[in-house]
C-alpha cells in the first residue's frame, strides 16, 4: 500500500459529499467491496452513494474509521466474545444517546465495519446486564405481551436451565 | 430514489427498538450476554423469547434433567403440547441427563420424544447402567456429540441410535463395554479419551480411530511410558487437533515425533515442553499450525527464538510458564514484522505467572502496547526481572 493514497467521495443520505480518505474509507468492507469489485479505485471523481447512513451518522462513523485506520483486519469468528476489551477511546466514542447508538449500529452492520458494530452491541448488551425483564422494558421501551398463563411456563423452564 | 425515505434516523422516537433493530442485530447483541442475563432477556417479551431460541445462543446454556425434576419436565411438555404454544419451550440442543436410571419410563419416554429432534449435545452422568428405559426410547437422530466422562454405562448403549455422531468423550474402561457399538461411528471425527486402568482399551480406541479423528484429546492421570513404542500415532493422518492433558512431567515427545508432518493445526499441552520438543512442533508444523498452547518450566531465550519463527502465523498462543520472566523474551515472541499492520491474524498471548493473567488483543499488539500490558501485569506480581 503506497503512503500518498488518493481522496475519493462519499455521499450520504440527506445528499451530503465528504471527500475521504481511501484508506480511511476502506475500514467498510461495503465500501472496500464496491471499490474493488466495481474498479472505481482509480477513477477520483467517483461518488459512492450511502444511501443508509445520514451525514450526522457518517461524520461520527469517519471519525471512527480515522482512529482505528491501521487496525488489522479483526478475525472472522471470535468466539470469546465477552471476554473482548473495549478501549477508553472506543467507550468514549459509543457515549451517545439511545437513538445514535442504534443508527451506528445499523450503520455500522450496513457499511461492514466489524470493530464498531462489535463495540455498539456490546455497548447495548452492557446495558441490559444486570437488569430485570421489568427494568428491560422500560429502559427500551419495549410493551410486555406475555400472556400469565406463558410468563409462568417460561420461569420453569429457566429453572431447569444451566450455564453451559 | 427518494433520499429522505432512506433516512431513517427519525423514525426511532415514536417505534419501539424491536422495529428498529433488525432480529439478527439483536441476536449479535444478545450473544455477549451471560447466561443469566439470557434468561432475564427471554422474559421481555415474546419477539426476544423466540429469538433466544437461536443456535448462537441456545448453546449458552443446557437443560439439565434429574430425578426431581424429570416428572415435571415430562407434565410441562404434555401441557404445553395440549395448548399449542407458539412458542414453543425447551428447544434445547444441549441436555444433561442425571442419573437415567431413576426417571419413571414415561416421563422419559415423554421427554425423549420431544427433545429428539433438537438434541445435539447430550451428557449423560450416572454410575449404574442406563437401564432398559433408555436403550428402548434413547433415540436422538440429531446427537453430534456425546460425553460419558462423568457416567459409567454397561454395552447396553448402542451408538447406532445417534447416526450423526461425530464427538465422543469417555473413559477408556467404558470404551472396552462399548468396542462393539463403536465400530458403527464411522463418522466420529473427535474423540476426548480419558484413560484408566484399561491400558489396552485406551489403545484399542487410539487404533480404531485413527485414520479417521480430526481431533484428539488425551488425558492421563498418569505418565504413559507404554505409550513409547507404538507406533499409532503415524496412522493419524487426518489430525488437525491434538490435547494432551496430563501429569506435568509426562513426556509425550514419542507422540509427536510418530505424527505425521500433515495437517496439525492446533496444539495443546499440559506437560512441560521442553526445547526438544519446541524445536520439533516449530520445524515439523511450520507451515499448519494456527494455535498453540504450551507449559513451559522457565521461558528461555531459546523458547522465544523458537515461538518467534512461527508466531506470525498464529491466530492464538496461550503460554504458561513458572519462575520468573525476562521481558525481552517475551517481547521477542512477537516477531517486529507482526506489528505493521499485516492481514493476517494477530497471535494473542497468554502469559501465565501463578494468579497473574495478562491477556493482549490484536489491536493492542498493533499499538505496540502488549510489552506495556505485559510489563503492567508482571510488575505487579514483583515477577518481572528488572534489566534485560
Amino acid at each position: 500500500m503506497c503512503d500518498e493514497m488518493p481522496n475519493i467521495k462519499l455521499e450520504s443520505s440527506d445528499g451530503e459529499i465528504f471527500d475521504v480518505d481511501v484508506k480511511i474509507a476502506k475500514c467498510s468492507g461495503t465500501i472496500r467491496t464496491m471499490l474493488e469489485d466495481c474498479g472505481m479505485e482509480d477513477n477520483v471523481n467517483a461518488i459512492v452513494p450511502l444511501l443508509n447512513v445520514n451525514s450526522a451518522i457518517l461524520r461520527k462513523i469517519l471519525v471512527w474509521a480515522d482512529h482505528h485506520k491501521d487496525d488489522p483486519l479483526p478475525a472472522e469468528d471470535d468466539e470469546n466474545k465477552r471476554t473482548y476489551h473495549i478501549s477508553l477511546w472506543d467507550a468514549d466514542f459509543v457515549k451517545v444517546d439511545q437513538s445514535t447508538l442504534f443508527d451506528l449500529i445499523l450503520a455500522a452492520n450496513y457499511l461492514d465495519i466489524k470493530s464498531l458494530l462489535h463495540v455498539t452491541c456490546k455497548t447495548v448488551a452492557n446495558m441490559m446486564e444486570g437488569k430485570t425483564p421489568e427494568m428491560i422494558r422500560k429502559f427500551f421501551n419495549i410493551p410486555n405481551d406475555f400472556t400469565p398463563a406463558e410468563k409462568e411456563q417460561l420461569g420453569a423452564e429457566n429453572e431447569w436451565s444451566e450455564e453451559e | 430514489m427518494n433520499k429522505d425515505a432512506m433516512d431513517m434516523s427519525n423514525q426511532y422516537d415514536n417505534s419501539s427498538p424491536l422495529l428498529y433493530l433488525p432480529e439478527e442485530i439483536w441476536i449479535q447483541i444478545f450473544t455477549y450476554l451471560s447466561h443469566g442475563d439470557l434468561q432475564q432477556i427471554k422474559l421481555v417479551s415474546t419477539q426476544w423469547y423466540l429469538l433466544s431460541n437461536a443456535p448462537k445462543l441456545k448453546c449458552k446454556s443446557k437443560l439439565v434433567i434429574n430425578y426431581e425434576n424429570a416428572s415435571e419436565i415430562s407434565q410441562f411438555i404434555k401441557n404445553q403440547k395440549r395448548d399449542e404454544q407458539f412458542l414453543r419451550p425447551l428447544q434445547y440442543g444441549n441436555v444433561l441427563m442425571k442419573q437415567i436410571f431413576t426417571y419413571n419410563i414415561d416421563d422419559l419416554d415423554e421427554i425423549c420424544k420431544y427433545l429428539r429432534p433438537h438434541v445435539r449435545l447430550l451428557q449423560l452422568t450416572g454410575l449404574y447402567s442406563l437401564g432398559n428405559h433408555f436403550v428402548k426410547h434413547g433415540y436422538f437422530p440429531e446427537l453430534q456429540e456425546l460425553n460419558l466422562s462423568s457416567a459409567y454405562v454397561g454395552a447396553e448403549l448402542d451408538l447406532r441410535k445417534f447416526p450423526k455422531l461425530k464427538s465422543l468423550t469417555l473413559y477408556s474402561s467404558v470404551a472396552s463395554l462399548l468396542l462393539v457399538s463403536l465400530e458403527t461411528c464411522q463418522r466420529l471425527e473427535k474423540l476426548v479419551l480419558f484413560m484408566d486402568h484399561d491400558f489396552g482399551s485406551f489403545l484399542e480406541v487410539l487404533d480404531k480411530y485413527a485414520s479417521s479423528l480430526r481431533c484428539l484429546e488425551i488425558r492421563s492421570p498418569s505418565v504413559l511410558q507404554a505409550l513409547d513404542d507404538q507406533e499409532i500415532f503415524k496412522k493419524y493422518i487426518r489430525l488437525e487437533a491434538l490435547h494432551i492433558k496430563g501429569p506435568l512431567s509426562a513426556d509425550y515427545s514419542h507422540i509427536f515425533q510418530n505424527l505425521p508432518r500433515k495437517n496439525l493445526k492446533t496444539i495443546e499441552l499440559e506437560p512441560i515442553c521442553n526445547d526438544d520438543l519446541l524445536n520439533l512442533i516449530v520445524t515439523k508444523w511450520s507451515n499448519s499450525l494456527q494455535s498453540l498452547k504450551l507449559h513451559f518450566e522457565k521461558l528461555t531465550q531459546r523458547n522465544a527464538k523458537q515461538l518467534n519463527s512461527i508466531s506470525n502465523k498464529l491466530s492464538f498462543l496461550h503460554l504458561e510458564f513458572g519462575g520468573r520472566v525476562n521481558k525481552a523474551f517475551l517481547n521477542g515472541i512477537i516477531s517486529e514484522t507482526n506489528t505493521k499492520g499485516q492481514e493476517h491474524l494477530m497471535p494473542i498471548l497468554w502469559a501465565y505467572q501463578s494468579c497473574l493473567h495478562a491477556e493482549v488483543t490484536s489491536n493492542d499488539l498493533l499499538r505496540n502496547c502488549m510489552p506495556r500490558v505485559l510489563e503492567t501485569a508482571c510488575n505487579h506480581h514483583g515477577a518481572l526481572e528488572r534489566d534485560n
